[in-house]
């Protein structure tokens, strides 16, 4: 029973599993030099990495695609029209190339120029989905028709065009019948209508940007830049847009910095104005002191110093809470644009609670002013009460200060929140998709795109190319039926892969070989230290991220100026060299012309200078691979 | 090199569907067109002819199509029987392994020089013993698989004549 079971479900994959390798994937990757010399499947897994002047054929599994977009919106996995929906769009995958190979040899004057292997090449990829509709009972049944014979004979054309065009009437029919659940009053429900979107990134330190992806989105390309291979290592422009994204890099730290350093500077000065009340402070406290040594001193008003006593805890309270909120508004400033900040909510909190000190203790001291002020116990004039008023007015306009500073304080933090709020979600959300990026309903989504790498703008070696593709139901996110699933997710890594040159400055230590034969060579130590330049060819791998890395090894002609005569002159030297690590260790073997010998080296690419070397500047001499 | 024949058309206005001249040149006729064409023999009479043969004359004409895709008609009956023996030597040589009734066969796509049988459409498919053939019987849908499988059987010599 067993047995027959799987010879049941061998028979019925077998055709499809035959007819492509990668049926059951959502999208096929395919990477395509620009020359179309080569051409290549990017692998599903582990690691995918592309030449950076390649362009990315991205090959949509419509069957799949349409099971998955149905099964998403509700349509049970056992519902047979799911079945023959995914076998009409699997019979149809043909359909792009076949027009292709029509449009490109046989149409118009290209006719003239087809050869017997474009007719074979035609035949056989109509033949393969003819035999796959001779094999399904229904759909034969369909397509070799008395009715399909009256049609050929009606409109004429390609036969094969024709019978797509039966399937894809049919596959439409089917995804009609599957729509009809969405039905309202005979019309579909836009808001649980199922959508697909296909969109793409590019990923490097400066977060991501959205990228262009041929027949799925509206979004321009950008400024065309092939990363050149020979030549010059480097020419101007390249090294314009190879420097660009640094720039941008650099500039959006230091405005980043600077931003931060104008906030620190604005709390500071608000810190040290604290607040502007922190001079009425200074003042209140101070007349609060001398009040009570005043009042205290004579003992006809110490009733009234005893009112200040009772208060002055209050005061010492604040004046403790006063320090904590002027140090957590430091923080903040030198917190700032820390993602951190974002996610403390003390700042505000401490100043609440400032504020709510303040006010007690004031409205504690003002109470006991009141009853004081009001006591019968002393007759027509009160002791110390003169003074008791001065403080008391004093306490008001310090609270009313302290209170106006908070407000101001708390809305400054507020509105920065917001902003970082901003900076922090569109990071975040950078790889959501806009507007630009298409919706496609089932029987509208093209089978392909491609995206242009030379089209993308900036780019380096390492940065990544994010491809997502989504399902929706319905597009508006804040309508309640609104549903969103990711179904497809790759990171594709941009490297030098074709042959290229490169040039880099490193330190060698150079040996002379039989050093003891020529007189010239007065070298006292085994090795003399020698800036080296290097030209070299260099090659990337598509399988191997840990070689484009870090192993990425170079083999080229290396020129150095070592002074094995210790003359104070360097003399010339040049010779072959091979570098490894990225370059960070060379060896390689030269001639020195000034003194006729031939020397070995060993080179390090140290980020550092060596006294008496002169030459090395990394800032210059490095280029990223 | 064969010298390449133009047989007569059996309705006018059908350009690539010819039939056979008379009797005495028969084989000879026959092998002359063969050679030169990629060529859909279709045997006796049928219902639907006309639609049929108009149907297959736009095969041999439609966009992809081999500039020497022909189709032979071969509906007289004494040029049937003066054909048989050629027939069924070559159902022989080209499906030494496979039951054929040569009285079953409706159509068969032929290559030119070896003439060998590249696709063969049935009166009855139901009567093959093969249960491949069983939806192989005379339409559109058949006659060009039938041309498709004579093209992928042709020796690529473009590049070699280049």
């Amino acid at each position: 029973m067993k047995n027959t079971f799987f010879l049941l479900f061998a028979l019925f994959t077998a055709p499809s599993l035959l007819g492509q390798s990668s049926e059951q994937h959502l999208i096929t990757l395919v990477e395509e030099s620009t020359t179309g010399k080569f051409k290549d499947t990017i692998p599903y897994e582990g690691a995918a990495i592309v030449d950076i002047n390649s362009r990315i054929l991205v090959k949509v599994n419509i069957a799949e695609l349409e099971d998955q977009m149905f099964r998403f919106q509700g349509i049970a996995a056992q519902d047979n029209r799911l079945a023959k929906l995914r076998k009409l769009n699997e019979l149809m995958r043909n359909q792009n190339d076949i027009l292709s190979l029509l449009n490109d040899k046989f149409m118009g004057a290209n006719s003239a120029n087809a050869k017997l292997s474009d007719y074979q090449a035609f035949a056989r990829l109509v033949d393969a989905t003819f035999e796959e509709i001779e094999n399904d009972d229904e759909i034969i049944e369909i397509v070799d028709s008395e009715a399909t014979e009256r049609r050929f004979n009606r409109e004429g054309g390609n036969f094969a065009l024709l019978v797509f065009d039966i399937l894809g009437e049919k596959a439409q029919a089917i995804r009609e019948s599957l729509l009809e659940s969405l039905a309202v009053d005979g019309k579909v429900d836009s808001t649980l209508m199922i959508y697909f979107r296909l969109g793409a990134h590019i990923k490097n330190k400066t977060g991501g940007r959205p990228i262009h992806i041929e027949n799925f989105d509206d979004l321009t390309t950008e400024e065309y830049i092939e990363v050149s291979r020979f030549g010059t290592p480097i020419s101007e422009e390249e090294e314009k847009a190879l420097f660009r994204n640094k720039e941008i890099q650099d500039s959006i730290g230091l405005n980043m910095n600077s931003l931060g350093g104008h906030l620190k500077s604005t709390v500071k000065a608000k810190v040290d104005n604290l607040f502007p009340s922190d001079t009425t402070k200074v003042r209140f406290t101070k007349l609060f002191k001398n009040s009570l040594d005043l009042l205290n001193k004579d003992i006809s008003t110490r009733p009234a110093a005893q009112v200040l006593l009772e208060n002055e805890i209050n005061l010492e309270r604040v004046s403790r809470l006063y320090r904590f909120a002027a140090e957590n508004f430091e923080t903040f400033a030198n917190l700032f644009p820390s993602e951190k900040l974002l996610q403390n909510e003390t700042y505000t909190e401490a100043f609440d609670d400032l504020g709510n000190l303040v006010k007690r203790a004031y409205e504690a001291f003002h109470g006991d002013y009141l009853a004081y002020s009001s006591s019968t116990s002393f007759g027509s004039e009160i002791p110390g009460l003169e003074q008791l008023t001065t403080v008391d007015n004093s306490y008001e306009d310090f609270n009313q200060k302290v209170q106006n500073d908070i407000g101001e304080a708390k809305t400054m933090l507020g509105g920065l929140e917001r902003l970082l709020q901003t900076f922090r979600k569109s990071y975040v959300e950078n790889e959501d998709f806009t507007e630009d990026v298409r919706r496609f309903t089932v029987g509208k989504i093209p089978s392909n795109g491609y995206i242009e790498l030379k089209g993308i703008g900036e780019r380096r070696a390492g940065d990544e190319i994010l491809i997502r593709a989504i399902i929706e139901r319905g597009q508006d996110k804040s309508n309640p039926n609104y549903e969103d699933r990711e179904i497809y997710r790759r990171y594709v890594e941009m490297a030098r892969i074709s042959p290229h040159l490169k040039m880099a400055g490193t330190l060698v230590l150079a040996s002379p070989y039989r050093r003891t034969r020529n007189a010239d060579v007065t070298l006292e130590n085994q090795f003399q230290f020698a800036p080296s330049y290097g030209i070299f060819m260099k090659w990337g791998s598509r399988k191997n991220k840990f070689y484009n890395d870090f192993l990425m090894p170079g083999v080229g002609v290396g020129f150095s100026s070592p002074d094995f005569n210790l003359d104070g002159t360097p003399e010339f030297g040049a010779g072959v060299m091979l570098t490894a690590f990225r370059d960070i260790l060379s060896v390689g073997w030269s001639w020195n012309f000034g003194v006729d010998s031939s020397y070995g080296f060993i080179g390090f690419n140290v980020p550092f200078t060596v006294g008496g070397v002169p030459g090395l500047n990394s800032a210059t001499g490095f280029v990223s691979d | 090199m064969p010298t390449s024949i133009s047989l007569p058309l059996p309705i006018p206005n059908l350009t690539r569907v010819h039939c056979l001249n008379g009797l005495d040149t028969i084989i000879e006729d026959l092998n002359t067109f063969l050679d030169a064409h990629i060529t859909l023999v279709i045997l006796g009479t049928f219902e639907n002819s006309k639609m049929l043969l108009e149907n297959a004359n736009q095969l041999c004409l439609q966009p992809g199509a081999h500039p020497d895709q022909r189709v032979l008609w071969i509906n007289d009956i004494d040029h049937l029987a003066a054909l048989r023996p050629k027939f069924e030597k070559a159902i022989k040589n080209s499906f030494p392994n496979k039951e054929v009734d040569l009285n079953n066969i409706r159509a068969a796509s032929v290559l030119p020089k070896s003439k060998d049988i590249a696709y063969v459409i049935y009166i009855d498919p139901s009567l093959s013993p093969d249960p491949k053939d069983k939806r192989k019987k005379l339409s559109s849908f058949q006659m060009m698989r039938a041309f498709n499988a004579a093209i992928k059987a042709l020796p690529d010599t473009d590049e070699k004549q280049a």
